[in-house]
Protein backbone atom coordinates (compact mmCIF):
# COMPACT_ATOMS: atom_id res chain seq x y z
CA UNK A 1 0.00 0.00 0.00
CA UNK A 2 2.79 2.17 0.71
CA UNK A 3 4.87 1.77 -2.53
CA UNK A 4 1.57 1.96 -4.42
CA UNK A 5 1.03 5.16 -2.27
CA UNK A 6 4.53 6.65 -3.21
CA UNK A 7 4.44 5.49 -6.98
CA UNK A 8 0.96 7.65 -7.24
CA UNK A 9 3.08 10.47 -5.84
CA UNK A 10 5.64 10.39 -8.09
CA UNK A 11 3.71 9.71 -10.80
CA UNK A 12 1.85 12.91 -9.82
CA UNK A 13 5.07 15.46 -9.42
CA UNK A 14 5.79 14.28 -12.85
CA UNK A 15 2.95 15.04 -14.36
CA UNK A 16 2.54 18.71 -12.55
CA UNK A 17 6.19 18.97 -13.81
CA UNK A 18 5.69 18.32 -17.25
CA UNK A 19 2.11 20.88 -17.05
CA UNK A 20 4.84 23.46 -16.12
CA UNK A 21 7.25 23.37 -18.31
CA UNK A 22 4.05 23.12 -21.48
CA UNK A 23 2.54 26.06 -19.59
CA UNK A 24 5.90 28.20 -19.49
CA UNK A 25 6.45 27.37 -22.83
CA UNK A 26 3.20 28.37 -24.10
CA UNK A 27 3.64 31.49 -22.07
CA UNK A 28 6.84 32.07 -23.86
CA UNK A 29 5.48 31.43 -27.24
CA UNK A 30 2.15 32.47 -28.12
CA UNK A 31 2.02 33.68 -31.46
CA UNK A 32 1.24 31.39 -34.78
CA UNK A 33 5.08 33.13 -36.25
CA UNK A 34 6.65 31.59 -33.46
CA UNK A 35 8.44 34.91 -32.12
CA UNK A 36 9.00 35.29 -28.53
CA UNK A 37 6.69 37.74 -26.37
CA UNK A 38 6.83 39.06 -22.94
CA UNK A 39 3.41 39.82 -21.66
CA UNK A 40 2.30 40.03 -24.75
CA UNK A 41 4.41 42.14 -26.51
CA UNK A 42 6.24 40.68 -29.80
CA UNK A 43 10.04 41.43 -30.07
CA UNK A 44 9.79 42.39 -33.95
CA UNK A 45 10.90 45.73 -35.79
CA UNK A 46 7.00 46.81 -36.04
CA UNK A 47 6.77 46.35 -32.58
CA UNK A 48 9.45 48.41 -31.60
CA UNK A 49 8.27 50.93 -34.16
CA UNK A 50 4.66 51.17 -32.47
CA UNK A 51 6.07 51.74 -28.89
CA UNK A 52 8.64 54.32 -30.56
CA UNK A 53 5.86 56.15 -32.25
CA UNK A 54 3.84 56.18 -28.49
CA UNK A 55 6.99 57.94 -27.37
CA UNK A 56 7.15 59.96 -29.69
CA UNK A 57 3.35 61.43 -28.91
CA UNK A 58 4.47 62.58 -25.33
CA UNK A 59 7.23 64.42 -26.73
CA UNK A 60 5.54 66.06 -28.79
CA UNK A 61 2.86 66.78 -26.00
CA UNK A 62 5.23 68.35 -24.15
CA UNK A 63 6.68 70.14 -26.93
CA UNK A 64 2.75 71.44 -27.63
CA UNK A 65 2.47 72.49 -24.06
CA UNK A 66 5.81 74.26 -23.74
CA UNK A 67 5.29 76.16 -27.28
CA UNK A 68 1.64 75.95 -27.90
CA UNK A 69 3.42 74.45 -31.44
CA UNK A 70 0.92 71.47 -32.26
CA UNK A 71 2.37 71.67 -36.22
CA UNK A 72 3.99 68.40 -35.76
CA UNK A 73 1.10 66.35 -34.11
CA UNK A 74 0.30 65.26 -38.05
CA UNK A 75 3.37 63.20 -38.20
CA UNK A 76 2.41 60.44 -35.02
CA UNK A 77 -1.17 61.23 -35.18
CA UNK A 78 -3.88 60.22 -37.59
CA UNK A 79 -8.04 60.35 -38.52
CA UNK A 80 -8.90 56.91 -39.57
CA UNK A 81 -12.69 56.47 -40.67
CA UNK A 82 -12.32 53.27 -38.67
CA UNK A 83 -11.49 54.80 -35.50
CA UNK A 84 -14.35 56.55 -34.08
CA UNK A 85 -13.71 58.78 -31.53
CA UNK A 86 -15.07 57.81 -27.80
CA UNK A 87 -18.01 59.59 -26.36
CA UNK A 88 -16.48 61.68 -24.23
CA UNK A 89 -14.00 62.98 -27.00
CA UNK A 90 -16.47 64.22 -28.89
CA UNK A 91 -18.08 65.61 -25.74
CA UNK A 92 -15.24 67.17 -24.92
CA UNK A 93 -14.89 68.47 -28.87
CA UNK A 94 -18.42 69.55 -28.46
CA UNK A 95 -17.13 71.59 -25.68
CA UNK A 96 -14.66 73.60 -26.85
CA UNK A 97 -15.91 74.29 -29.85
CA UNK A 98 -19.68 73.77 -29.93
CA UNK A 99 -19.34 71.01 -32.88
CA UNK A 100 -18.06 67.69 -33.73
CA UNK A 101 -16.56 68.47 -37.35
CA UNK A 102 -17.60 66.04 -39.81
CA UNK A 103 -15.14 62.88 -40.17
CA UNK A 104 -13.49 64.42 -36.96
CA UNK A 105 -11.11 61.55 -35.73
CA UNK A 106 -7.80 61.37 -33.21
CA UNK A 107 -5.18 63.72 -35.04
CA UNK A 108 -8.76 66.25 -34.69
CA UNK A 109 -9.10 65.80 -31.17
CA UNK A 110 -5.34 66.34 -30.09
CA UNK A 111 -4.97 69.27 -32.39
CA UNK A 112 -8.77 70.66 -30.73
CA UNK A 113 -7.50 70.03 -27.09
CA UNK A 114 -4.06 72.05 -27.10
CA UNK A 115 -6.12 74.73 -29.24
CA UNK A 116 -8.36 75.11 -26.65
CA UNK A 117 -5.30 74.42 -23.97
CA UNK A 118 -3.55 77.13 -25.84
CA UNK A 119 -6.84 79.41 -25.56
CA UNK A 120 -6.63 78.91 -21.67
CA UNK A 121 -2.85 79.56 -21.42
CA UNK A 122 -3.02 82.58 -23.32
CA UNK A 123 -5.43 83.91 -21.09
CA UNK A 124 -3.39 83.24 -18.12
CA UNK A 125 -0.47 84.76 -18.96
CA UNK A 126 -1.97 88.14 -20.91
CA UNK A 127 -3.77 88.74 -17.68
CA UNK A 128 -0.30 88.01 -15.24
CA UNK A 129 1.63 90.21 -17.71
CA UNK A 130 -1.15 92.85 -17.07
CA UNK A 131 -0.64 92.27 -13.30
CA UNK A 132 2.80 92.50 -13.33
CA UNK A 133 2.73 96.01 -15.66
CA UNK A 134 0.59 96.89 -12.68
CA UNK A 135 3.62 95.43 -10.30
CA UNK A 136 1.81 92.27 -8.97
CA UNK A 137 2.78 88.64 -9.16
CA UNK A 138 -0.86 87.44 -8.72
CA UNK A 139 -4.23 87.95 -10.26
CA UNK A 140 -6.66 89.82 -8.35
CA UNK A 141 -10.10 88.11 -8.07
CA UNK A 142 -12.09 89.90 -10.64
CA UNK A 143 -8.27 88.98 -13.12
CA UNK A 144 -9.56 85.44 -12.65
CA UNK A 145 -12.89 85.34 -13.12
CA UNK A 146 -12.98 87.33 -16.25
CA UNK A 147 -10.61 84.85 -17.21
CA UNK A 148 -12.28 81.97 -15.89
CA UNK A 149 -15.30 83.50 -18.28
CA UNK A 150 -13.48 84.31 -21.21
CA UNK A 151 -12.39 80.20 -21.23
CA UNK A 152 -16.12 79.30 -20.93
CA UNK A 153 -16.19 78.97 -16.87
CA UNK A 154 -13.42 76.46 -16.65
CA UNK A 155 -10.39 77.57 -15.17
CA UNK A 156 -7.15 77.31 -17.73
CA UNK A 157 -4.26 75.23 -17.62
CA UNK A 158 -0.96 77.77 -17.88
CA UNK A 159 1.58 76.86 -19.88
CA UNK A 160 4.34 73.78 -19.59
CA UNK A 161 6.81 75.12 -17.74
CA UNK A 162 9.49 71.96 -16.53
CA UNK A 163 12.86 72.30 -15.31
CA UNK A 164 14.25 69.43 -17.50
CA UNK A 165 14.30 69.65 -20.86
CA UNK A 166 11.95 67.90 -23.39
CA UNK A 167 15.04 65.30 -24.09
CA UNK A 168 15.63 64.43 -20.96
CA UNK A 169 11.90 64.56 -20.34
CA UNK A 170 11.65 61.70 -23.57
CA UNK A 171 14.10 59.43 -20.95
CA UNK A 172 12.25 59.64 -18.19
CA UNK A 173 9.16 58.71 -19.88
CA UNK A 174 11.32 55.80 -21.49
CA UNK A 175 11.83 54.28 -17.83
CA UNK A 176 7.64 55.21 -17.04
CA UNK A 177 6.00 53.00 -20.31
CA UNK A 178 5.25 49.74 -19.66
CA UNK A 179 3.67 47.85 -22.91
CA UNK A 180 1.27 45.06 -21.95
CA UNK A 181 0.17 44.20 -25.46
CA UNK A 182 0.72 44.76 -28.69
CA UNK A 183 -0.96 43.45 -31.17
CA UNK A 184 -0.55 43.36 -34.54
CA UNK A 185 -3.07 42.65 -37.67
CA UNK A 186 -1.91 43.62 -40.90
CA UNK A 187 -1.90 47.51 -40.72
CA UNK A 188 -3.51 47.98 -37.64
CA UNK A 189 -2.18 47.18 -34.21
CA UNK A 190 -4.17 47.30 -30.89
CA UNK A 191 -2.38 48.23 -28.05
CA UNK A 192 -2.13 48.49 -24.39
CA UNK A 193 0.39 50.55 -22.24
CA UNK A 194 0.96 52.22 -19.16
CA UNK A 195 2.64 55.45 -19.41
CA UNK A 196 3.49 56.10 -15.42
CA UNK A 197 0.09 57.69 -14.72
CA UNK A 198 -2.84 55.95 -16.86
CA UNK A 199 -3.42 52.73 -19.01
CA UNK A 200 -4.41 53.29 -22.53
CA UNK A 201 -5.95 51.82 -25.10
CA UNK A 202 -4.64 52.67 -28.19
CA UNK A 203 -5.11 52.00 -32.47
CA UNK A 204 -2.36 52.24 -34.42
CA UNK A 205 -2.37 52.16 -38.10
CA UNK A 206 0.50 51.78 -41.00
CA UNK A 207 0.34 54.00 -43.73
CA UNK A 208 2.89 54.34 -46.24
CA UNK A 209 5.13 52.09 -44.03
CA UNK A 210 4.59 54.32 -41.36
CA UNK A 211 2.74 53.65 -38.07
CA UNK A 212 0.50 56.63 -36.61
CA UNK A 213 -1.73 56.38 -33.15
CA UNK A 214 -5.66 56.90 -34.64
CA UNK A 215 -6.97 56.44 -31.04
CA UNK A 216 -6.34 56.20 -27.44
CA UNK A 217 -9.05 55.69 -25.16
CA UNK A 218 -8.07 55.82 -21.60
CA UNK A 219 -8.92 52.43 -19.39
CA UNK A 220 -7.62 54.01 -15.81
CA UNK A 221 -5.89 56.29 -14.03
CA UNK A 222 -3.12 54.08 -12.31
CA UNK A 223 -1.11 56.42 -10.87
CA UNK A 224 2.00 58.20 -10.59
CA UNK B 1 -11.51 83.75 9.39
CA UNK B 2 -7.89 82.27 9.26
CA UNK B 3 -6.58 79.26 11.41
CA UNK B 4 -2.77 80.18 13.15
CA UNK B 5 -0.29 79.74 10.24
CA UNK B 6 -2.83 77.41 8.10
CA UNK B 7 -0.43 75.70 5.47
CA UNK B 8 1.67 74.72 8.53
CA UNK B 9 -1.28 72.99 9.86
CA UNK B 10 -2.06 71.68 6.83
CA UNK B 11 0.78 70.48 6.20
CA UNK B 12 1.50 68.16 10.08
CA UNK B 13 -1.75 67.25 9.54
CA UNK B 14 -1.04 65.94 5.65
CA UNK B 15 1.58 63.94 7.49
CA UNK B 16 -0.39 62.53 10.14
CA UNK B 17 -3.52 61.72 7.53
CA UNK B 18 -0.15 59.75 5.11
CA UNK B 19 0.53 57.57 8.75
CA UNK B 20 -2.50 55.66 9.06
CA UNK B 21 -5.18 54.53 6.51
CA UNK B 22 -7.46 57.31 4.96
CA UNK B 23 -10.53 57.78 7.37
CA UNK B 24 -12.70 58.14 4.18
CA UNK B 25 -12.09 56.29 1.57
CA UNK B 26 -13.72 57.32 -1.59
CA UNK B 27 -12.75 55.90 -5.48
CA UNK B 28 -10.35 57.79 -6.65
CA UNK B 29 -8.93 58.97 -3.02
CA UNK B 30 -6.71 61.61 -4.17
CA UNK B 31 -9.14 64.70 -3.75
CA UNK B 32 -11.09 62.90 -0.80
CA UNK B 33 -7.56 63.26 0.43
CA UNK B 34 -6.43 66.56 -0.64
CA UNK B 35 -10.22 67.79 0.77
CA UNK B 36 -9.53 66.09 4.42
CA UNK B 37 -6.13 68.09 4.41
CA UNK B 38 -7.60 71.40 3.87
CA UNK B 39 -10.39 70.69 6.09
CA UNK B 40 -8.01 69.19 8.63
CA UNK B 41 -5.75 73.09 7.92
CA UNK B 42 -9.10 74.69 8.95
CA UNK B 43 -10.98 75.23 5.74
CA UNK B 44 -14.56 74.97 6.91
CA UNK B 45 -17.03 73.34 5.38
CA UNK B 46 -19.39 75.29 2.81
CA UNK B 47 -23.61 74.65 2.02
CA UNK B 48 -25.35 71.59 1.99
CA UNK B 49 -26.25 70.56 -2.03
CA UNK B 50 -23.96 68.02 -2.98
CA UNK B 51 -24.59 68.35 -6.53
CA UNK B 52 -23.79 72.51 -6.84
CA UNK B 53 -20.26 73.35 -7.04
CA UNK B 54 -20.32 76.15 -5.12
CA UNK B 55 -20.65 73.90 -1.79
CA UNK B 56 -17.74 71.60 -0.80
CA UNK B 57 -18.55 69.55 2.61
CA UNK B 58 -18.68 66.12 4.23
CA UNK B 59 -20.88 65.52 6.96
CA UNK B 60 -20.45 61.75 6.67
CA UNK B 61 -20.15 59.40 4.40
CA UNK B 62 -23.30 59.54 2.92
CA UNK B 63 -23.78 63.01 2.73
CA UNK B 64 -20.60 64.72 1.03
CA UNK B 65 -20.41 66.65 -2.12
CA UNK B 66 -18.75 66.03 -5.76
CA UNK B 67 -16.64 68.52 -4.88
CA UNK B 68 -15.03 66.81 -1.83
CA UNK B 69 -14.03 63.64 -4.12
CA UNK B 70 -14.26 64.61 -7.27
CA UNK B 71 -10.95 66.11 -9.07
CA UNK B 72 -12.56 68.69 -11.70
CA UNK B 73 -15.37 69.67 -9.40
CA UNK B 74 -13.30 71.01 -6.84
CA UNK B 75 -10.90 72.82 -9.37
CA UNK B 76 -14.52 74.11 -10.67
CA UNK B 77 -15.09 74.85 -7.08
CA UNK B 78 -11.31 76.75 -6.20
CA UNK B 79 -12.29 78.48 -9.39
CA UNK B 80 -14.93 80.17 -8.25
CA UNK B 81 -13.32 81.41 -4.77
CA UNK B 82 -10.65 83.22 -6.23
CA UNK B 83 -10.50 85.45 -2.48
CA UNK B 84 -9.74 81.65 -0.96
CA UNK B 85 -7.68 80.05 -3.73
CA UNK B 86 -5.02 81.82 -6.07
CA UNK B 87 -4.10 79.74 -9.41
CA UNK B 88 -0.34 80.34 -9.98
CA UNK B 89 1.59 79.75 -13.07
CA UNK B 90 3.73 76.10 -12.14
CA UNK B 91 3.76 73.73 -8.84
CA UNK B 92 7.04 75.60 -7.93
CA UNK B 93 5.06 78.19 -6.88
CA UNK B 94 3.41 76.75 -4.31
CA UNK B 95 3.97 76.50 -0.65
CA UNK B 96 3.29 73.53 1.79
CA UNK B 97 -0.35 73.14 2.56
CA UNK B 98 -0.99 74.27 -1.03
CA UNK B 99 -3.13 72.08 -3.92
CA UNK B 100 -2.45 70.95 -7.56
CA UNK B 101 -3.81 69.26 -9.83
CA UNK B 102 -2.95 67.27 -12.89
CA UNK B 103 -4.03 66.68 -15.87
CA UNK B 104 -2.32 63.84 -18.11
CA UNK B 105 -1.74 63.01 -21.57
CA UNK B 106 -3.59 62.00 -23.20
CA UNK B 107 -4.66 65.29 -22.41
CA UNK B 108 -8.32 66.37 -22.06
CA UNK B 109 -8.30 70.18 -20.12
CA UNK B 110 -9.95 68.52 -17.15
CA UNK B 111 -7.77 67.11 -14.32
CA UNK B 112 -7.66 63.73 -13.72
CA UNK B 113 -5.46 63.23 -10.15
CA UNK B 114 -4.79 66.04 -7.13
CA UNK B 115 -1.94 66.45 -4.60
CA UNK B 116 -1.12 68.52 -2.10
CA UNK B 117 2.44 70.10 -1.64
CA UNK B 118 4.21 69.75 1.42
CA UNK B 119 7.84 71.54 0.68
CA UNK B 120 8.61 74.86 0.13
CA UNK B 121 9.05 76.17 -3.59
CA UNK B 122 6.76 72.56 -4.73
CA UNK B 123 9.37 70.52 -3.55
CA UNK B 124 7.63 67.65 -2.76
CA UNK B 125 3.82 66.33 -2.58
CA UNK B 126 1.79 64.00 -0.28
CA UNK B 127 -0.64 62.15 -2.19
CA UNK B 128 -3.05 59.06 -2.29
CA UNK B 129 -4.08 56.64 -4.99
CA UNK B 130 -1.47 55.76 -5.26
CA UNK B 131 -0.13 56.96 -1.87
CA UNK B 132 3.30 58.81 -2.17
CA UNK B 133 4.73 60.81 0.57
CA UNK B 134 7.08 63.49 0.74
CA UNK B 135 7.79 62.46 -3.31
CA UNK B 136 9.24 65.25 -5.79
CA UNK B 137 6.45 66.90 -6.76
CA UNK B 138 6.99 65.97 -9.99
CA UNK B 139 7.79 62.44 -9.83
CA UNK B 140 6.50 59.56 -11.63
CA UNK B 141 4.22 62.17 -13.68
CA UNK B 142 4.03 61.59 -17.63
CA UNK B 143 6.02 63.65 -19.93
CA UNK B 144 3.65 66.28 -21.32
CA UNK B 145 1.59 66.38 -17.83
CA UNK B 146 -0.29 70.13 -17.51
CA UNK B 147 -1.28 71.21 -13.70
CA UNK B 148 -3.15 73.74 -12.39
CA UNK B 149 -1.11 75.29 -9.24
CA UNK B 150 -3.29 76.49 -6.38
CA UNK B 151 -2.19 78.75 -3.65
CA UNK B 152 -4.85 78.68 -0.38
CA UNK B 153 -5.27 81.70 0.83
CA UNK B 154 -7.72 81.21 3.23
Amino acid sequence: MGKHRLALLVGLAILIAIGGVVLLGGLGNNSSTGEVIAGGVPDTEEAQEIQATILQAYKLYDIAGRTFDASQFPSVFVNDPDVPLTRDQRERLQEWFGAVPENAGYLTYVIACYTDFTRGAKLFEEAMANARAKGRDYLTPDEWRRIVELHGGRPPAPRLQPSMTVEDAQEMQKTLMRYDLIDVEDDKARVIFDDGATLNKATLVRRGGKWYIAGVERLAVTGP
Amino acid sequence: MATIIPELATFVKSMQLLKCQPILNHPGDCTNYVSQVLHAGGYPYRGWNPWDIWHWFHYNYWYVSETWYNTPKINQYFSLYPNEFEYRGWPTQLNKGDIFLFDFPTRDNIPDHAAVIVGNGGGLRDQHTVPRKRVPWDAFVPQGTAYWSVHVKW
